[in-house]
């Protein structure tokens, strides 16, 4: 098969496998690895969709009433339901599927996770038409979460094996696709439902049958480019480092073996710390700027500043892995959780000072760590358990992701309830809640400091299963 | 041999457009919207 052959080279056995078939995706020896990381990103991009889901909250509950809510319609407490169920499946299907998503390789399961995301959206249109609740939670929730969870682990492995050189902004480069998502979905769902809503509906079942087929094309596109390297393929003019790094192992550990050391819980502490800290302010960004700086920033102020802090997401999550390859994944964790801490412990200062932009900056600088921290992730358990089972190993550290979605939203919020029903004003009640911030970052520092090096006797046989 | 390298180049070109369009576009309405508000 020639260099240029629009499936790779792999032999006879290739030529009887099917068109998703790892084997069909093995790439040339002088392949341009740069041609893969477009593959990660679209499908990154699309699954982002998630964390502009809330755009269609509101149009839900108008789905009978068109301007306005109106009896029978669905509340909003029961449409919101719709993300959390989202993201306790991507949790738990990355966490089950991992293993598979190794064996089946990336353009099988990108293949996958497209069919589930793009069909959570056709199945929960027709919950939509239908007006059934259950099948709008079964489509975009399980369904559409399945997709979110295969999705998001399905080029990891195959970038960190393109990149052995620089682990960290290749994982980086994808996983910013995922924060990069909303801010295409967010603009994108509002033109839809703009463009298809007449006298008779709002133009949200519409919306999500056109967004169904754009993202399920967008994905597949991903899942056709991809290419995983040939085996012992390495970059051009690079050798691995010959004097060994403490955390850097060259090793394997097992996926069953892996998740019971120590390490691993070490690190998933670690990204459930980080996470919680980051993803309690993001769901309360809105109601916090404008509790803290009352009168000067109004709701539409507030929807831009979420908006910023898409953007230091985003931004942080490329350049925070990409630094994490020439500082090393635990001095990067290290920098998280003590700038972290000095910067939460500053917000009630500068919220009493009353300056707006030195509070945007903050909750940007916070919000880059946050993104940092999931791009991050995936280059520090390589270098701890090696590249061998690292996507399905991701796939169950993300668990830490979904205890943290719970963990972080219901701590900001009922800290800040509580402290308004004791009296405190709306402007200082978020003060506790930053210091108990501060707290988990320090658990999370903590964690960070006790991870070793897995012992050898964990280090995967080729002999073995 | 240049055909192919002018080939090859291209191909790079079409993937990072297909997913660096949507996302600059994304950006850019992120950005304006932000710039607009914050006035």
């Amino acid at each position: 098969m020639s260099a240029t052959a629009p499936f790779g080279s792999a032999g006879d056995a290739s030529s009887r496998a099917g068109i998703l078939d790892r084997t069909r995706t093995v790439a040339p020896r002088d392949y341009n690895r740069f041609l893969v990381p477009p593959a990660a990103l679209a499908v990154h991009l699309a699954i982002g969709q998630a964390y502009a889901f809330s755009t269609f909250n509101l149009p839900l509950t108008k789905l009978l009433g068109i301007t306005r809510s109106a009896p029978g319609d669905w509340l909003l407490k029961d449409v919101v339901w719709t993300f959390s169920i989202a993201i306790l499946f991507l949790g738990l299907s990355a966490a089950l599927f991992g293993r598979w998503v190794e064996s089946a390789g990336p353009r099988k399961a990108m293949a996958v996770a497209a069919c589930c995301f793009g069909g959570g959206f056709l199945v929960s249109a027709l919950g939509i038409h239908l007006h059934e609740i259950d099948l709008l939670y079964l489509g975009y929730g399980v369904l559409g979460g399945c997709g979110l969870g295969i999705g998001y682990i399905s080029p990891v492995s195959t970038l960190i094996k393109w990149f052995p050189d620089r682990p960290g902004m290749a994982t980086g480069m994808a996983i910013m696709g995922f924060g990069g998502g909303a801010l295409i979905a967010a603009p994108l769902s509002i033109f839809l439902m703009d463009h298809f809503k007449t006298a008779d509906g709002n133009g949200v079942f519409e919306s999500f049958v056109a967004m169904g087929i754009l993202y399920f094309l967008f994905m597949m596109f991903g899942a056709a480019i991809v290419r995983v390297p040939p085996a012992d393929w390495r970059p051009s003019g690079w050798t691995p480092s010959v004097t060994p790094k403490k955390l850097v192992t060259t090793a394997n550990v097992h996926v069953d073996v892996a998740w019971k050391t120590r390490q691993f819980w070490l690190l998933w502490g670690v990204l459930c710390m980080n996470v919680t800290a980051g993803i309690g302010v993001l769901s309360q960004a809105s109601p916090m700027i404008q509790e803290m700086f009352t009168g000067r920033v109004t709701a539409a102020g507030a929807a831009s500043f979420v908006g910023l802090l898409s953007l230091f997401n985003m931004g942080g999550r490329f350049v925070w892995a990409s630094v994490s390859d020439y500082l090393g994944r635990k001095n990067t964790y290290f920098v998280f959780f003590v700038l972290g801490i000095v910067v939460y412990a500053l917000v009630p200062s500068i919220g009493r000072a009353g300056s707006t932009p030195l509070f945007v900056l903050a909750f940007g600088v916070i919000l880059s760590m946050y993104g940092g921290g999931f791009a991050t992730i995936p280059a520090y358990l390589r270098d701890i358990f090696g590249t061998m089972h690292v996507g399905a190993i991701h796939g169950r550290l993300l668990t830490a992701w979904a205890a943290a979605g719970v963990l972080g939203p219901v701590l900001v919020s009922y800290i800040r309830d509580f402290q308004i029903h004791n009296g405190v004003p709306k402007a200082q009640a978020y003060s506790v809640t930053m210091y108990i911030m501060c707290g988990l970052l320090l658990i999370g520092l903590l964690c960070n400091s006790a991870i070793r090096a897995v012992s050898p006797e964990l280090h995967h046989r080729p002999a073995e299963k | 041999m240049a055909r192919l390298k002018l080939a090859a180049l291209v191909k790079l070109a079409a993937f990072w457009l297909v997913v660096g369009l949507p996302l600059a576009w994304g950006v850019t309405k992120t950005v304006e919207n932000a710039i607009k508000l914050f006035q």
